[in-house]
């Protein structure tokens, strides 16, 4: 029982972190620039895409240290895109109402989804992972899968990263400054629209990274960009829109409720999400932490 | 004629359709104390905004030493001597005073060396010891004196005070005007105060504007300012 227990375990902290990657770029981008990017899973799967072309350009096997570093590209790949996306879109969407940014972002979605059917077509693709990541190891009597740990070790590495970006190094205090008082700050002398651009290419580029590290967990197929993001925002809406610390422990506690839900009644896998989500929702409206990058 | 350090000239300023500022004229010279008062609503915070380009869009001229910044993103006026210490204080909650204090260390002109967060906190007694507090942690006056405090860390030329003494208890006020004489003797900033409070005003500045529904209606000495204390009456009564 105790064993079974643990495996539930291995198996929620994998599919939080997986939902983390995803959310940790949305929720940052929200908490700054309160814009809720549809599109982010689309850009998560140009990504993927692009590991996947990698991947099969080079024969079909990355090594884990090739597999980790063409992620880091697909990253830059993505951000660079964040920073035309930001001059053509985003600049233009500041300050209207949420159901433009709604609208143009869900097109932005169905733009990439064009693109990526255009180049790769409508069909499935997979991604074999490295193979250090294939099989699993014996942890007494549970398995547990290599990917997961590597999922679970990239989403805390994500998580100390961002924390030590937004709490320790310059830019990240302003863009704080910016998330919670954007004329203060410039008062301050802080070129507001320069942190704003730095915010989506960091959040562009989290959500490139996170495509080639979760490129491999699943098959990829033109309609991933919208269903990625669906945990992704259950977890940002339970963690408190806009906090990165917030998303992380939503993503666990809904990790762990949907897996034991689905181990107590394996005939509904997957419907324990939607309730933890509704019943956080009736409980703390506002998520578990405020409603900041910040705290 | 040398120009003054500031310059507002024929100003006009709005907020969407509102029309706030007519036609709005106010110079400040170097190292010299102006004191801008007016009941609430009368467009003293919006000419203020005006001048660092932070709010309402603005028609006409504003010069400092005599160069145009009407059309100078806010950020960059900000970082050319200009400090703003807005009315309702804007403290930074999540960060502590002396980060607050040192954020603000950008503002600094090129080639002026910004005050330290210490010796900022160290012009007003009240931050002593307050250092690593939290922003939110601080009393109403003790968050004013910060926000003063912080406006001052960039060495500006030109501080612009909005109603600094606004739900401060008599006492704090007292102790902030013989700050504020002793910060400007130290500094050598040119300081233009927004308030109601005529007798702080008075203290801490050597020149008057009177604003009214958004119109300059006197300007002058203090003296002249006493000479026409009948007619300005009405101007200043809540």
């Amino acid at each position: 029982m105790v064993f079974d227990i643990l495996a539930v375990v291995v198996n929620a902290l994998t599919w939080a972190m997986a939902t983390f990657l995803v959310a940790a770029g949305l929720t940052l981008m929200f908490g700054v620039l309160h814009i809720l990017n549809f599109a982010h899973g689309g850009f998560l799967m140009l990504g993927a895409y692009v590991v996947f072309a990698v991947a099969r350009s080079l024969g079909g096997e990355l090594s884990f240290a090739g597999y980790l570093a063409f992620s880091v590209v697909a990253g830059l790949g993505v951000a660079v895109l964040g920073l035309v996306v930001d001059i053509v879109v985003f600049r233009r969407l500041r300050g209207v109402d949420n159901a433009y940014v709604l609208i143009a972002t869900y097109a932005l979605l169905l733009l990439v989804e064009g693109v990526v059917k255009h180049i790769w077509g409508a069909g499935s693709h997979l991604v074999s992972p490295p193979e250090v990541l294939i099989g699993a190891f014996f942890f007494g009597p549970i398995v547990i899968p290599y990917y997961s740990v590597f999922v679970i070790a990239a989403g805390v590495a994500v998580l100390f990263a961002l924390e030590w970006f937004l709490h320790h190094s310059s830019p990240g205090k302003l863009v704080q400054a910016v998330a919670i008082d954007p004329w203060m700050a410039t008062l301050l002398s802080v070129n507001v629209e320069r942190i704003y651009s730095i915010t989506i290419v960091i959040g562009f580029g989290l959500a490139g990274l996170a495509g080639g590290i979760l490129a491999a967990n699943q098959g990829l197929n033109p309609q991933l960009g919208g269903i990625s993001i669906i945990q992704a925002f259950g977890a940002i809406i339970v963690g408190g829109m806009g906090s990165v610390r917030g998303a992380f422990l939503a993503a666990i506690l809904l990790g762990l409720v949907d897996s034991f839900g689905t181990m107590l009644v394996p005939d509904f896998p997957g419907i324990f999400f939607y309730v933890a989500l509704a019943a956080m929702l009736l409980v703390r409206p506002k998520g578990l932490i405020g409603a900041e990058v910040t705290r | 004629m040398t120009s003054p350090l500031l310059e507002v000239r024929d100003c006009d300023a709005f907020y969407d359709d509102s029309h706030v500022l007519h036609a709005v004229s106010l110079r400040v010279a170097a190292a010299t104390g102006v004191a801008l008062l007016g009941r609430n609503g009368a467009g003293k915070s919006t000419l203020m905004k005006s001048i660092l380009g932070a709010g309402p869009t603005v028609r006409g001229e504003i010069l400092l030493e005599g160069r145009s910044i009407a059309r100078t993103p806010a950020y960059l006026r900000a970082g050319m001597g200009l400090s703003l210490v807005p009315e309702d204080r804007r403290i930074f909650p999540h960060v502590t005073v002396a980060e607050n204090l040192a954020m603000a260390r950008r503002a600094a002109r090129q080639g002026v060396e910004a005050l330290t967060p210490a010796e900022a906190a160290a012009l007003f007694p009240m931050l002593e010891g307050l250092l690593d507090r939290k922003g939110y942690q601080l009393s109403g006056g003790q968050q004013q004196i910060l926000a003063v405090a912080r406006g001052l860390v960039p060495r500006p030329q030109l501080l612009l005070l909005d109603e600094p003494t606004e739900g401060l208890a008599p006492i704090i006020v007292q102790d902030m005007a013989a700050q504020m004489t002793k910060v400007r003797a130290q500094s050598g900033a040119a300081l233009l105060l927004a308030e109601q409070n005529v007798s702080f005003a008075r203290h801490c500045t050597e020149s008057v504007f009177v604003i009214d529904s958004g119109r300059i209606v006197f300007e002058g000495s203090w003296t002249d300012f006493d000479a026409n204390r009948a007619r300005l009456e009405r101007f200043l009564a809540v």
